[in-house]
């Protein structure tokens, strides 16, 4: 990993310091929750410049311009300091950068450290989810994931908020907890570690067929169809996975879906949108100025459904689009001419 | 391991019997919906419920007095005359449950049985005999162990030993004890059924060779926590300790797929408890094993159990094979006059986490670098105990022993045989259902030709040659090489011999599917590999 930039590390005991990897915009705002919180922060980033700004001005220009950051946010860029400073991870980059990212922190975390990720997608290459590479890349067990219906603007102006953090060891439900709850903002626990995994990467796909919708100039008609034809699909996907279809009910699945399946404030809904009016995927990427995990987990998702067969039109359609040049019209005009179906009793899981 | 004298064992029994007691007492601080006359009313209800249905027990007088006493007493007992009624149940059990492990017998058993056994097998097999002393067999000769001896060896000195071996017969105890001799290992005390015990011969030796007593028809929880807390005392105590993960042997004839975790969890505590008492050794090591036998002494019981469904109500077959010594002999004596193989495979040693470990003991990720372990179990410096966090590391390690299985289960001809034939009795009744299946395939007067019977087989040896390139899979017919028509006369040599009706037979140029259930029992051990 790139040239360290060293900086006086925060001086708390490490049960009371959460390292955040990655000050992305949903990292840095993890990063500002939890100081506010008055917990001991520190937040890795790869880049060096990113960590000198931190430090000298308290903003990150490249991530969340224009937003002032909590002062007693830590900031390097060297994984040993963090590892040693904490005994709480959290992964905050997305899946494409998950492998990279935990394969440099393996070397420098210990059997006791917690660590909780909130990537939204499937690894394209191996088509493993985030907590299997956690597995593979380090020796910590506890591990969790958290996610929900959290648009980091929505967050970072306190605005009442909820998020599920889903483990099988209690105490990393607890510790997540302890850190990132505040008055404007709630954490449930969760067991079902696959089902909030799968929930939220097919949330992203979905919220990419949202943006399409809304680029189509279509109303809330063809929007609540996707909505709620979207949750059966995630359903019959999670539960193909070995998911509990309770889960999709709940936060990290209908809840993540409405929150950024209706919003430019989510960079998939926002580039689906633009793909809608024509731009080609990398374009509207570089317009929205965010990476939209909903592209590479199309294409991780589409791979998997090919290995374990499960009825899963929407998600295809996408694929379609993204990857195959379908138009967006032609995708959904195949979509509404399928042969007419039982709505609550096609949940074939092959 | 050396014999525990009785001031010793009195020892064992007043810490385990303390130590349950002390849990259910920490439960009643912690959990005000709990208390000790429901765990006690629970023993009770389940312990009468078991003397109403099994009344041929041989302790059935003693134990319905010792019950109608508990009951009697539990009607008017105060808070510390419950106490008192739950610290004699735990004492009963401990009673009946703790082993012996006498060095005399141990060393009668490994020296003198296997070679007198041998003897006289094979002055049953008259050709044998007059082929002169050099060619007589012996056990030795069919028992293969492999694996990580050296490893294995190194951990015995460094920590405690769990052994963990996939369970398909009566005979895995045995054939695991002989194989633990035969390479130097010391013994390994282990859980084995209250039923093996009633033969007095057989019985004697289980008690004698440091077996313990494991009364699968006690199912209150008070029983399971006892037997559970005995065995992490002994693994303290650095008792190596052999458990049979899937609790029962395999019906079906397949790799276990889902552990009995109970048992396995005694790793971890132990551990737990050695790190807290600043123990020398406190580290705990768990070595999967796996059997493979060419034939299956109670393979036909077995299998018609797991087609009865009646799997659950028979979790405790008392009249199969092994209760009959004509069949074991005859097992025997097919096992040796016929080159057959059993194969016993010691894997790579875990920690009780599911890590790797290295032959000097210490824990390593995937990727080769150490671990601190203790950190696994440890918050601010200290040993911190969390039953649901131990019960998660559990359920890892079982993941990895499951996976060590399908990694080190070794493939053998009849294996391979009986799935290509039961394979082609499916594509011959593509429509069927399992049991009808089975009943078809058995009528059927055609059979299938031999000639197709070795292109496929020849078809399965190509795949599973790959996997094995890939370690995934183990191959034990090197003798035989990737030859199809040698594996298939190998496989159907040995169907014939053994069982009341051979698997499989070849008449002319064809193969008939004798007994179909025995074939997908065979076929079975192939499952995991997708061949």
């Amino acid at each position: 990993m790139a040239t360290r930039a060293r900086t006086k590390i925060a001086t708390r005991p490490p049960a009371d310091t959460v390292g955040i990897v990655g000050a992305g915009s949903w990292g840095t705002t993890l990063a500002a929750h939890v100081a506010g919180a008055g917990h001991g922060t520190i937040l890795w980033d790869v880049d060096p410049a990113v960590i000198r700004e931190i430090h000298a001005k308290h903003t990150n220009s490249r991530s969340l311009p224009k937003v002032r950051l909590d002062r007693a946010i830590h900031a390097t860029s060297d994984l040993g300091e963090l590892a040693s400073a904490t005994s709480t991870l959290v992964l905050a980059v997305p899946s494409t950068a998950m492998r990279a990212v935990v394969t440099a922190l393996g070397p420098h975390v210990r059997a006791d450290h917690l660590v909780i990720h909130t990537a939204k997608g499937l690894e394209a290459r191996q088509r493993r989810a985030d907590d299997q590479i956690i597995r593979d890349e380090t020796c910590c067990k506890r591990f969790g994931v958290l996610s929900g219906p959290n648009l980091a603007p929505e967050v970072l102006a306190q605005q009442p908020s909820a998020t599920v953090i889903a483990s099988r060891y209690p105490e990393v439900i607890e510790t997540a907890q302890r850190f990132f709850v505040r008055p404007f903002f709630r954490v449930y626990g969760s067991t079902d570690v696959v089902g909030v995994e799968i929930g939220a990467a097919v949330k992203n796909v979905l919220s990419l067929a949202m943006g399409f919708v809304a680029g189509m100039g279509l109303g809330q008609n063809t929007r609540s169809l996707i909505v709620t034809r979207g949750l059966a699909e995630m359903i019959r996907i999670g539960v193909r996975m070995g998911a509990d279809p309770a889960t999709f009910n709940g936060i990290a699945g209908i809840g993540d879906l409405i929150g950024s399946g209706m919003s430019r404030e989510s960079a998939n809904f926002a580039v689906g949108e633009l793909i809608a009016h024509g731009r080609k995927v990398e374009a509207a990427m570089r317009e929205v100025g965010h990476f939209a995990e909903g592209v590479p987990t199309a294409d991780a998702l589409h791979t998997l459904l090919e290995r374990a067969p499960v009825d899963a039109p929407l998600s295809r359609g996408v694929y379609q689009v993204l990857y195959q040049g379908a138009a967006t019209s032609e995708v959904l005009e195949s979509l509404m001419t399928r042969p007419p179906t039982m709505e609550t009793n096609a949940h074939p899981t092959a | 391991m050396r014999a525990l004298s009785p001031a010793e064992k009195e020892a064992v029994l007043i810490e385990v019997q303390s130590r349950v007691l002390a849990a259910k007492d920490a439960l009643t601080e912690r959990d005000p919906n709990f208390d000790l006359a429901t765990v006690v009313n629970d023993a009770l209800y389940h312990e009468r419920r078991r003397l109403d249905t099994h009344r041929s027990s041989p302790t059935w007088k003693s134990d319905a007095a010792f019950w109608k006493g508990v009951s009697k007493r539990l009607s008017r007992a105060s808070d510390r005359e419950l106490r008192d009624i739950l610290g004699s149940v735990i004492h009963r059990y401990l009673q009946e449950i703790i082993g012996n492990f006498d060095p005399k017998v141990y060393r009668v058993a490994t020296k003198v049985i296997p070679y007198a056994l041998s003897g006289l097998l094979n002055t049953m097999s008259p050709t044998r005999l007059l082929s002169g002393f050099d060619s007589l067999a012996s056990l030795d000769d069919h028992l293969i162990v492999r694996g990580e001896l050296d490893t294995i060896s190194k951990l015995i000195e460094i920590g405690t030993v769990i052994l963990v071996p996939t369970h398909l017969s009566n005979m895995d105890s045995p054939v695991i004890g002989y194989s633990l001799f035969k390479v130097g290992l010391p013994p390994f005390t282990y859980g084995a059924g209250l039923n093996l015990f009633t033969n007095p011969i057989i019985g004697y030796f289980m008690h004698n060779l440091g077996a313990y007593k494991v009364d699968r028809l006690k199912r209150d929880d008070l029983y399971k926590d006892t037997l559970k807390e005995y065995a992490t005392y002994t693994l303290e105590m650095g008792i190596h300790n052999l458990f049979f993960p899937g609790g029962t042997r395999s019906r079906s004839g397949a790799l276990e797929r889902k552990l009995k975790l109970g048992l396995l969890g005694t790793g971890v505590l132990a551990y737990q408890n050695n790190l807290r008492n600043r123990k020398k050794k406190p580290k705990i090591f768990v070595v999967p094993c796996t059997l493979s036998y060419s034939l299956v002494l109670e393979a036909e019981t077995l299998i018609e159990d797991s087609l009865k469904e009646a799997g659950k109500a028979r979790y405790i077959i008392t009249d199969d094979e092994f209760s009959k010594p004509g069949r074991i002999l005859n097992f025997l004596r097919s096992l040796i006059s016929l080159d057959s193989r059993i194969y016993v495979t010691f894997s790579e040693p875990l920690d009780p986490f599911g890590n790797r470990v290295l032959p000097d003991g210490t824990s390593v990720d995937h990727r080769g670098r150490p671990i601190d372990i203790s950190r696994y179990v440890m918050s601010n410096g200290e040993v911190h105990p969390d039953e649901a966090r131990d019960a998660e590391y559990t359920r890892e390690l079982g993941d990895a022993v499951m996976r060590t299985f399908a990694r080190d289960n070794t493939l053998l001809a009849t294996h391979l045989l009986a799935a290509v034939l039961f394979q082609m009795c499916k594509e011959r009744h593509p429509k069927l259902d399992l049991y009808r299946l089975l009943r078809e395939s058995a009528l059927q007067s055609e059979g299938f030709p031999l000639l197709e019977v070795h292109t496929r087989t020849e078809r399965l040896l190509a795949k599973l040659k790959k996997l094995v390139k890939e370690e995934k899979v183990r191959y034990g017919e090197e003798r035989l090489g990737w030859d199809a028509q040698a594996v298939v006369s190998e496989g159907l040599k040995l169907f014939g011999v053994y069982h009341t009706t051979p698997p499989a037979t070849r008449r002319g140029d064809r193969v008939f599917p004798t007994d179909p259930g025995l074939l997908l029992y065979y076929s079975n051990r192939t499952l995991p590999y997708g061949l």
